[in-house]
């Protein structure tokens, strides 16, 4: 099974896919980093912080790409997630039943093993490809403005004390963003994870591949008609939101790897690809 | 022998009958979006702002980003996308003798799916709005939204203003149609569409700049002299036409035996 998985996650890192997935992520990045990163560190040097201690300068923790969710760049990378966590690997399976690499595959080993690393793989690569740009912004935000408490007095994101894991983003604001990271790198692999369970839905790669978008943008239209922002993925994953409902990103986490493991697995085990 | 005009006619109808349930279900889903937006105008500008709004306001106020760019844009391009693939192969190619002409083709195609879309999403806006009583137009009278946005009466009727947001819709799709066009040459990038649509949504003005979304609308203020509308029209078409020499470019080398 380790043999498996090493071979799959080496396919799973090393495609063209994930570098296109890590140019899409990192463009966003970099251009927050120009839009938003650099004006606030030379926003912070303008600051006369001793004539006015009132001021609070700008911080990493609200600055970030996920850290303000005001910014074009936040919102665009959030509702582009999905595509970015399939490019790498979500859409492997259908492209192995479709070169017939699954049937060489099939005569070697047991359908469960491989179904199970591709999985772990379409899963991690899914992660990585979506975290990796956010610490690239996040790597930036270090190295321009200041890793400290966030203002709590006129803040600049929506952080509020009613939100999950809010005295450890007043206290130790990186613990808060390494947080988030876990939490998007999960979200990520779900979502490359859909697109392996969505390859038995249609016979173009395009479909597979544009699953999981839609089911976040049908989800976060849904909730924003419905005024509950903060049950829409693009929101929650966001450090700067914050999560206000923890049991609503449970639901997320349970029902995606849930669903997309029992739909991929079970249906993958009878796929007759001979 | 069918005429190109009505093979590709024939090739859109034939695409609306066999991609029925998506359509079925975009006309479903864009009905959702667009009464839930003209229920929060009409609470809005009715009964928080205490202003005489009419179906003419409603069709102005829902060409904002949420209805149409996240709501109905992407959701639109699918079945567009569906339709388009199955005509994508070899032997099409081979059968039109030349890649510009099947380009040329797919463009004529978009132009029908466009304008189809467009009138349809104008015809689901009407009659929404006009299930909530609204009058038809009301912009000769000084309780009007249109009053307070563009500070003049004047005296229209709703075809002017359904015909001008129609090619402000018109411009918007083909725009992103014609991107659709190219990319199914190289389905690899396809997905770019989308990534497309997402940054169309998300910008927003910059420095007084308008882009996308924020360009290609009928606004209030500009009402009164409508050369501006026809500068911005322009820009589409030139950007249209500019996509178009781009796409030509793109497939001109491109191995359709691939």
């Amino acid at each position: 099974m380790k043999k498996i998985v090493k071979e799959e996650l080496n396919r799973a890192v090393k495609n063209k896919g994930m570098v296109l997935a890590l140019t899409i992520g990192i463009v966003i990045a970099v251009s927050h980093v120009i839009q938003c990163i650099i004006p606030a560190y030379h926003a912070n040097e303008m600051m006369e912080f001793e004539k006015f201690p009132t001021i609070y300068p700008l911080t990493v923790s609200d600055t970030w790409l996920a850290g303000n969710q005001v910014s074009l760049e936040s919102f665009l990378y959030f509702l582009v997630l999905p595509i970015i966590a399939v490019l790498p690997f979500g859409t492997s399976y259908f492209a192995d039943g479709q070169s017939g690499f699954l049937r060489g595959i099939y005569v070697r080993i047991p359908r469960k093993k491989y179904l199970q690393a591709k999985y772990i793989a379409a899963f991690i690569s899914g992660g990585l490809a979506v975290v990796l740009p956010l610490l690239v912004n996040l790597m930036f935000a270090l190295v321009l403005l200041p890793n400290m408490s966030a203002a709590t007095i006129l803040p600049c994101n929506r952080m509020e004390a009613v939100n999950l894991f809010y005295t450890i983003y007043d206290s130790y604001p990186l613990v808060y963003i390494f947080l988030f990271l876990c939490l998007d790198f999960i979200m990520g692999g779900i979502f490359a994870c859909i697109g392996l369970a969505c390859s038995y839905l249609s016979d173009y790669k395009i479909i597979v591949a544009i699953c999981p978008f839609f089911i976040q943008l049908t989800v976060h239209i849904i909730f924003s008609m419905l005024m509950k922002m903060e049950y829409s993925s693009v929101f929650f994953l966001q450090s700067g939101y914050g999560i206000s409902a923890p049991w609503v990103v449970l639901l997320y986490i349970v029902i995606g790897i849930g669903l997309s493991a029992a739909v991929f697995l079970k249906k993958g085990e009878k796929e007759d690809v001979f | 022998m069918f005429s190109k005009g009505k093979q590709v006619l024939y090739s859109v109808v034939d695409g609306l009958r066999t991609q029925k349930k998506l359509w079925l279900l975009l006309i479903v889903w864009s009905s959702c979006g667009i009464w839930w937006g003209t229920d929060r105008y009409i609470d809005t500008y009715r009964y928080f702002y205490e202003l005489d709004i009419s179906v003419a306001d409603i069709l102005i106020l829902l060409q904002e980003k949420f209805i149409f760019g996240i709501v109905i844009l992407p959701f639109a391009m699918f079945p567009v996308m569906k339709c388009k693939q199955r005509s994508m192969n070899t032997q099409s190619i081979l059968r039109y003798g030349g890649r510009e002409k099947f380009f040329r083709r797919q463009l004529g195609e978009s132009i029908v799916y466009a304008a189809i879309i467009t009138m349809v999403m104008i015809g689901i806006e009407v009659v929404i709005a006009m299930l909530y009583h609204l009058p038809l137009i009301n912009w000769d009278s000084k309780s009007s939204l249109f009053f307070v946005k563009a500070r003049c009466l004047v005296s229209e009727n709703l075809w002017t203003v359904m015909i001008a947001v129609s090619l402000m819709y018109f411009v918007k799709l083909l725009l992103d149609m014609i991107v659709l066009d190219i990319l199914l040459w190289n389905s690899k990038y396809l997905l770019f569409v989308w990534v497309l649509i997402m940054v169309q949504a998300s910008v927003y003005e910059d420095d007084g700049f308008e882009l996308f979304h924020g360009l290609f609308l009928i606004q209030y203020p500009f009402w009164p002299t409508p050369w501006r509308h026809g500068v911005v029209l322009l820009i589409g078409a030139v950007a249209a036409a500019m996509l178009y020499f781009a796409g030509r470019f793109f497939i001109r080398k491109k191995d359709i035996f691939k």
